[in-house]
């Protein structure tokens, strides 16, 4: 399944150094996100963004992925566990014997 | 003019005293040490094992290196920092050691493209976050249980750069890869963890 992608169509841009696919989308995204692709590439970047509204959903949809992982850091967990008795036992035990 | 005093000492850092109990071997100083810290060791341990021996073993290592190296600490990072990285290094090397970091493959949950590069896969995104339509407990243990489907390699890339806040050249040095490779797997854990929240999120937006 294709998608209107605008910055294919015209196959006067293929081999365009100007126009890049999704498939690279994808793998310079994390540089993007960082903030560390070159100007040039940035604008490469954005310019296919600007053109291609199934890679701008997926780039939405990649970083609420990332915060979502960044997320279970903290969320949903209990910020101070017990460290259970029996393992603290095991670990006095086990110094003791140590030189 | 003398100044006003208020008799009162400045406050100490508990864990800095605690090192200092620990160098002199003050009684109780080391249980101290297990009790106050090894819960959240044991939580960093859980994340990254999936066996609760296996997460035990990594944090009774870590209090056993500890106890012996306590001198080695220069207090360049906090005392919990320096114990989560000794936690994380036993987890690793346990993983290391019980399974290869690369044995499945991650291509089924990558984005698929045809052959001028097209994304062929529909995308209808994240119509709603699930913070929106779940509570965040369930949320985390959604996200939890969907993160422990990826294969190893990835899964451990992802939890060192994304929850242990470990930036790329320490995930590298930590897993002993090429900072090229962890950007790689990074990038492809987040892309297949996507895929796999995906059905999740729209099922709950509906």
């Amino acid at each position: 399944m294709q998608h209107d992608c605008d910055s294919h169509d015209d196959d006067s841009h293929r081999g365009d150094d100007d126009m890049i696919t999704c498939r690279e989308v994808d793998s310079f995204l994390d540089d993007y996100l960082e903030g560390s692709l070159p100007e040039e590439s940035r604008r490469t970047f954005e310019m296919h963004l600007g053109l291609c509204p199934p890679c701008r959903v997926y780039m939405d949809a990649y970083l609420k992925t990332a915060a979502l992982a960044k997320s279970t850091a903290s969320g949903g967990e209990p910020v101070q566990e017990e460290i259970p008795e029996e393992l603290v036992k095991a670990i006095l035990a086990a110094q003791k014997k140590s030189p | 003019m003398d100044e006003p005093g208020n008799g009162s000492a400045p406050a100490v850092d508990p864990d800095a005293q605690l090192v200092l109990d620990l160098r002199s071997g003050a009684a109780g100083a080391y249980e101290k040490l297990v009790r106050t810290h090894g819960g959240g060791l044991l939580r960093v341990a859980r994340r990254l094992l999936r066996s609760e021996d296996d997460a035990r073993d990594a944090v009774q290592e870590t209090f056993i290196q500890v106890f012996k190296r306590i001198d080695e600490f220069e207090g360049r990072s906090t005392l919990k920092s320096w114990l989560h990285r000794i936690t994380v290094n036993f987890a690793l090397m346990k993983i290391r050691t019980t399974r290869r970091l690369q044995e499945d493959s991650i291509d089924d949950l990558l984005p698929q493209y045809d052959d001028d590069g097209h994304r062929v896969e529909p995308e209808s995104g994240f119509v709603a976050s699930l913070e929106s339509s779940l509570e965040s407990k369930q949320t985390g243990e959604i996200v939890r249980r969907a993160i422990d489907q990826l294969p190893e390699g990835y899964r451990v890339v992802l939890l060192l750069r994304d929850i242990e806040d470990y930036t790329t050249q320490e995930t590298a040095a930590a897993l002993s890869i090429e900072e090229g490779a962890v950007k790689t797997r990074l990038h492809r854990a987040r892309a297949a963890l996507k895929t796999l929240l995906q059905p999740l999120v729209t099922a709950h937006a509906t």
